[in-house]
């Protein structure tokens, strides 16, 4: 599936989401299966599939990480969990200490420590999602081993996602 | 003096909203073009949620079960919502009211079951059902012939809650359309009301659950943009906290409270909480106990935790959807807790701004799934309002060592579908357990469980060989159903999965006919009656197709789907539910092709009015850089 | 099937029990009739359990003929419009001596029966008992 075409848009790392998502809302109220309730079992069917694929192909264009896996895939590249190229040592490293400086602060209930960390991360994933756009922007002149290194960039990525997503699971328990 | 109008027994059943609510429910419609709430005999709107089962068997529902709580607390079962979906081993459960619990026999679903009366056995989603079919009645009472259902469930709800809520409908003997998010609703209410674009927080604080939802409306489309909230906060908790405080003033001791003086210190909390809207003071007095004086002072230092606790929730929702506080554009406020006006001001301090609350904050909800249902049932305007909902919750796969493959992330617009393929672990391997949890965390035992099965009958291969796929659905009522099936062998297999705490069809079906009286023959004329409503419902939307887009017919095709309408319109005059479905069938052949064609060219036109937009925004673009140039 | 033929106004006939329908809702009726396009069609009168106090009235559109032992009332509107009126012999026992009438105000406009056999009403004066 080719998310980009669903939504009428060609494939690139920059997209206008607010165009998008707008592209995706008409879809929507032309396909939700509110819209087909008295509507034949077939039809019905196929509305929903068309809608199942509309709201997948919106999830995976307004999310970065997504975005870029997909656009690697267009491209031949296979992606997702366990396609990940090797990590560079020094990034494994630089993940391992996050993640432990995380768990002590957490340990600590030190909050001011896991805001810091959440900030660092945030800017670290936007300079990561620049580079990916800079990368993809160069288009058909990627040669393998660019891709190869964008595939690694969404690695890191995918890192920032997950300890963000735990630092804001830490700052509930914390402020629970 | 009532004035009547006349019935008429051909039109088509009123659809119906349904608040069902963890302190009270209520049920509306759309009369006039305007929402509704059914009033009672007494012209009261609110049905307490509330069920007490007396020990000659009857069942009582609303007020009157309130006035038999003090008396029978263990019989008498108050927010069963609290327990909707719930296992009888968590450890919320228990802390939850004076009930006795049956504990499940072995092999039995872990399902809270109340013991009621004596020897009874009700489980929530029953009770539940006793307050539907009583609103149902008083519906009935109102309007005679009630059509489908929209019933309403908090946003937070999970797939098993939501789940529970419409087998509770289905017990009852109703159609439901939709279940809707309780916050979607009330900015339906406003939204339809008052013609309003922007972005909306929903704060719904009501007897049991708190709720907060950012809501964008854009060209009557309803989008979900993120939900959050805590199931476990609400009105009844402002109870508690005031009811601790007038059992620590009047010197009991845990070791002397029985559950009817807990039952009594409660309902004098309640009274006093909603004495203290409009006094600075009152006196709580718990028959034959001595009186406390309440400040409103003292009620708003009780209650600040919980508000925070709302806080807490409100930016967490608010940065989901990547906004500030100063994003908004009105706050609405639903939930009868509202009302305390500590809780407006935090509200206005919180968002910076006045909340709405010109409709009635009980109101509100019931009457937003009102208009929903109206819309729904094809009687409302269609074509102008939309609601794109949201899953609140990542679903996930467990993986190797505990850990979760997140499948579907959480604010996924519904429907969806995600699909993730595993592989066996070890040689020879002939089962896979697959286990679904819910939550953001990384680890399966942070999360919450959702359903758990062994896809078997494998055919042994070596390790790494077999390729599962699993397919997470989410409907557009968030209920989620679970396919596996291996993919290098011939024969495919799906296993469907109903969550753990939902009741499977084959249960509701004899559940339904262990409720009626005369079970197999109301069955068969409920049958008659739903197919008669498909029938209508389906050759209208066809006959609105062929007016639409009669372009896209081919030679011959309209007067094959006018005689299969006719056909179908003369089945429904007749009394053989199978004959009608048939009928439903046919009509469903000949519009196959015709029907594709017009999806294609809806798809077409949506993603076209987009792109023509952005046309002319290039044109113009372009036009500004030769100007600059000639300058 | 009892018929009684009467035009509007006259008494129904004596012992039996009956009930009338005043002019302004012999009108009435035969408006809805036309504007639902069946003028055609009967007006049900009638009981069944229900509400909070027992019963509750029935008033509905009849588009079959009249059931076997139905008691069948013929008016004429003021415009010429034949309107018939049936109502089954066991609510006519609890109906008997009741006017069905039009009420129209500026606020409100519907149908009222008038019944001297009702004994207690409830707040929302749909339901009532005998």
């Amino acid at each position: 599936m080719d998310p980009f075409a669903t939504l009428g848009i060609s494939p690139s790392f920059d997209v206008d989401l607010a165009a998008v998502e707008k592209t995706h809302r008409e879809l929507s109220r032309a396909l939700h299966p509110d819209r087909y309730l008295g509507a034949s079992a077939s039809e019905r069917r196929s509305a929903l599939l068309k809608a199942v694929e509309v709201n997948e192909a919106w999830g995976v264009v307004r999310d970065p990480i997504r975005r870029a896996e997909s656009l690697l895939a267009l491209r031949g590249v296979a992606m997702g969990e366990g396609h990940e190229p090797k990590s560079a040592p020094e990034f494994l490293m630089e993940m391992l200490e996050q993640r432990e400086a995380l768990s002590e602060a957490r340990q600590a209930r030190d909050a001011a420590a896991v805001h810091r960390m959440a900030a660092q991360a945030e800017a670290r994933s936007r300079e990561v999602e620049r580079a990916l756009s800079e990368g993809f922007a160069r288009g058909e002149a990627a040669s393998p081993a660019d891709l190869a290194g964008l595939a690694g960039k969404v690695g890191e990525l995918r890192f920032y996602r997950r300890l963000l997503d735990e630092v804001s699971a830490i700052e509930d328990e914390l402020a629970a | 003096m009532a004035l009547f109008e006349i019935f008429d027994p051909k039109a088509p059943p009123h659809p119906i909203g349904i608040d069902l609510g963890t302190t009270n429910s209520l049920v509306a419609y759309v009369k006039n073009e305007r929402p509704v709430a059914v009033a009672d005999c007494d012209l009261e709107t609110l049905v307490p949620s509330v069920v007490a089962y007396l020990p000659n068997g009857d069942v009582v529902v609303g007020r009157r079960a309130v006035r038999l709580a003090a008396e029978h607390p263990r019989d008498t079962i108050v927010s069963a919502k609290r327990f909707m979906g719930r296992g009888s081993d968590d450890p919320e459960t228990r802390r939850l009211g004076p009930y006795e619990f049956a504990e499940p026999a072995a092999g039995e679903a872990n399902t809270v079951r109340f013991k009621v009366a004596g020897s009874r056995v009700v489980t929530p989603v029953e009770v539940s059902a006793e307050i539907l079919r009583a609103l149902k009645a008083q519906a009935e009472d109102a309007l005679r012939n009630v059509g489908g259902a929209v019933v309403t469930v908090p946003a937070y709800f999970d797939d098993a809650q939501r789940q529970a809520t419409k087998d509770a409908a289905r017990l009852a003997g109703l159609e439901v359309l939709r279940l809707l998010n309780e916050p979607t609703a009330a900015a339906l209410a406003y939204g339809l009301e008052k013609r309003t674009n922007g972005t909306f927080a929903v704060y719904d604080l009501g007897g049991g659950t708190f709720d907060v939802t950012i809501l964008l409306l854009d060209d009557g489309v309803f989008q979900v943009r993120s939900t959050g909230g805590d199931s476990q906060l609400g009105g009844d908790d402002m109870d508690r906290a005031l009811a601790r405080e007038l059992l620590a003033a009047l010197g009991f001791d845990e070791q002397r409270q029985t559950p009817q003086l807990i039952r009594l210190v409660l309902d004098e909390a309640r009274r006093a909480k909603h004495a203290l809207t409009t006094l600075d003071e009152v006196e709580a007095e718990v028959p034959g106990q001595k009186r406390v004086k309440i400040t409103r002072a003292r009620f708003e230092e009780l209650i600040r935790p919980l508000l925070e606790r709302t806080g807490l929730a409100c930016r967490r929702a608010l940065k989901d959807a990547g906004h500030k506080p100063a994003d908004i554009d009105g706050v609405i406020l639903v939930g009868g807790a509202t009302r305390v006006p500590a809780v407006r001001r935090y509200v206005a301090e919180l968002f910076g701004k006045e909340p709405l609350a010109d409709i009635d904050p009980d109101q509100v909800v019931a009457l937003g799934a009102a208009v929903q249902a109206d819309l729904l049932a094809g009687q409302g305007r269609t074509d102008d309002v939309l609601l794109l909902d949201v899953i609140p919750l990542s679903l996930g796969i467990e993986v190797g060592g505990g850990v979760v493959d997140k499948v579907l992330p959480r604010n996924s617009t519904t429907p969806c579908v995600a699909r993730a393929t595993y592989t066996t672990q070890e040689d020879k391997q002939t089962g896979f357990e697959i286990h679904v949890v819910q939550g953001e965390r990384e680890m399966v035992a942070d999360n919450r469980s959702l359903a758990r099965f062994t896809l078997k009958g494998i055919p042994p291969m070596p390790a790494g060989m077999a390729r599962l796929e699993v397919a997470l659905h989410v409907d557009a009522d968030g209920l989620l159903s679970v396919h596996a099936k291996e993919l290098t062998t011939a024969i495919e297999q799906t296993v469907t999965v109903k969550p753990s705490y939902g009741l499977d069809d084959a249960t509701v079906e004899k559940m339904l006919l262990d409720a009626l009286d005369h079970g197999e023959e109301d069955l068969a004329v409920r049958r008659l009656a739903e197919g008669r409503v498909d029938a209508s419902r389906i050759v209208a939307a066809a006959r609105k197709g062929l007016q639409a887009d009669g372009d896209l017919l081919e030679a011959g095709e309209r007067a094959r789907i006018e005689a299969a309408c006719d056909a179908l319109d003369e089945a429904s005059r007749g009394d053989e539910p199978s004959r009608i479905r048939a009928r439903i069938d046919a009509l469903d052949d000949a519009t196959k092709a015709f029907a594709a064609r017009r999806m294609n060219r809806a798809i077409a036109r949506a993603i076209e009015g987009k792109s023509l937009d952005r046309v002319e925004k290039s044109v113009e673009h372009a036009k500004g850089v030769e100007e600059a140039h000639a300058r | 099937m009892e018929t009684s033929s009467q035009t509007q106004g006259d008494k129904p006939q004596a012992k039996a029990p009956s009930l009338s329908v005043s002019p302004a809702a012999v009108d009435a009726i035969a408006r809805q009739m036309k504007k639902r396009g069946t003028p055609e069609a009967s007006l049900r009168l009638g009981i069944r359990g229900g509400g909070c106090s027992g019963f509750t009235y029935v008033i509905e559109f009849h588009d079959a003929p009249p059931h076997a032992r139905d008691r069948v009332l013929d008016y004429v509107a003021s415009d010429g419009a034949k309107v018939r009126v049936v109502v089954d012999p066991k609510s006519l026992l609890y109906l008997d001596g009741t006017v069905l009438e039009w009420e129209q105000t500026l606020m409100r406009h519907g149908f009222k029966f008038a019944n001297p056999n009702e004994k207690t009403g409830c707040g929302c004066g749909s339901s009532f008992g005998v």
